[in-house]
């Protein structure tokens, strides 16, 4: 049978790249600083997250949405903190995606939120093509998953804007070789900046919230009013 | 034909594609752990712009569709050509062939000024110089290129 070619050239994930335009559209006018966490399960999302907003709070508005295939276990922890959090259970799904935060955030998200962290779910494949509207990526892997782990997952680490060795406290521990680690983070992504810390110990914790607060100041001074053009 | 094309698009919502997701995880899950599930979805994306073009072109079968997936892009090739299969089943685009060209990575070499292709997707320096190559050219494609269909042979 004779056929023909019907040219088609489109994005095969325009429809999340344009609903995360519209997202990034949205916290730029509340002034919105936010991060998109992605890891493993376990390096420690969570807990950089509850001691994050422990100690942003109440200095910056804080609110917290957080990603999982079943359980809202992570959501209670972080909503000790007292910030506003929100679970998003995505079932089958390994990845948020901007349609998913749309959903979550309506009637939600207060208008005067400094800073939105997501976690993720835990996965370094999926969530890494998915962009959420965010400002900062941020991979992180412990220095218990092995030094390698930026070689096997690039894309997540290429993508990502900062990334995080997390858990150093039991660095020791498992003899963790922090130059090839280092090595392997800016093998994947030339120039990328690194920050080392354990939420445990609290070492390195001071980069990170510093790193973070420039930013979401920055951001807020930006922020764009609806009536200035 | 237009109505029925019209259910067929109905029928092949965003739901649908996750609803199958969700009927076909357990099995993937099996088969290879996450990345399966994330074809799916990629598959699903893919399926439902097709379907949507379709419709507007006035197709009702498609042979094959055309994609373009870059070294970088986290696609395993094998998983999407699994999942498209199970994806576009009781759709129009039932049957279908997914023809996947892989772009290959290249960067720009900011010491040689010039075009590379480093040895793997991890490892982003220059094969020539050892200089850092931040700037990707290709290898993060993800694109529907277009589908073949075919063309009555009109009754005599
Ligand atoms: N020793 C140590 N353990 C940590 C640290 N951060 C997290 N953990 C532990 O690692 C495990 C997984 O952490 P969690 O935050 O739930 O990881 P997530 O799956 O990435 O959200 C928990 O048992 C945490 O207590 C750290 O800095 N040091
Ligand atoms: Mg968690
Ligand atoms: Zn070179």
């Amino acid at each position: 049978m004779p056929f023909r070619i019907v040219e088609i050239q489109q994005g095969i994930l325009r429809k999340n790249d344009a609903l995360a335009s519209g997202l990034r559209e949205r916290f730029a006018v509340a002034g919105t600083y936010v991060i998109n966490l992605l890891s493993s399960p376990g390096a420690g999302k969570t807990t950089l997250l509850e001691e994050t907003l422990r100690q942003a709070r109440p200095r910056l508005r804080c609110a917290a949405l957080v990603g999982d295939q079943a359980t809202d276990n992570d959501a209670v922890r972080l909503a000790r903190s007292g910030a506003p959090v929100r679970q998003i259970t995505t079932g089958p799904e390994c990845r948020l995606d901007a349609s998913m935060i749309e959903r979550a955030l309506d009637g939600w998200l207060p208008d005067d939120v400094d800073l939105l962290c997501v976690e993720n779910v835990g996965n370094l494949i999926c969530p890494a093509e998915y962009d959420l509207g965010e400002d900062l990526r941020v991979a992180l892997f412990s220095v218990t998953e092995g030094e390698d782990k930026p070689l096997k997952y690039p894309l997540a680490f290429n993508t990502s804007h900062l990334a995080l060795i997390t858990k150093t406290d039991l660095a020791q521990a498992v003899a963790f070789d922090r130059p090839s680690a280092l090595q392997n983070v800016q093998a994947v992504h030339p120039g990328i900046p690194i920050i080392e810390l354990s939420a445990r110990t609290g070492a390195g914790f001071d980069s990170w919230m510093n790193f973070l607060e420039s930013r979401v100041s920055v951001k807020r001074a930006g922020k764009r009013g609806r009536s200035i053009a | 034909m237009r109505r029925f094309l019209d259910n067929a698009i109905e029928s092949y919502s965003w739901n649908r594609a996750v609803n199958c997701v969700r009927l076909y995880s357990g099995r993937f899950l099996d088969y290879k752990r996450c990345p399966s599930v994330h074809e799916v979805s990629i598959a699903a994306s893919i399926a439902e712009g097709v379907c949507e073009e379709a419709s507007k072109q006035g197709v009702d079968h498609v042979d094959a569709v055309h994609v373009r997936i870059g070294a970088m892009a986290g696609v395993v090739k094998d998983s999407l050509s699994f999942a498209w299969d199970v994806v576009v089943a009781d759709t129009l685009l039932a049957g279908s062939r997914l023809q996947i060209e892989e772009i290959p990575l290249t960067v720009y070499c900011p010491a040689c000024e010039t075009e590379r292709t480093p040895t793997s997707p991890a490892i982003l320096v220059c094969p020539v110089c050892q200089a850092p190559t931040p700037r990707i050219l290709s290898g993060r494609e993800m694109q529907v290129v277009g589908m073949e269909v075919s063309v009555a042979v009109p009754h005599r």
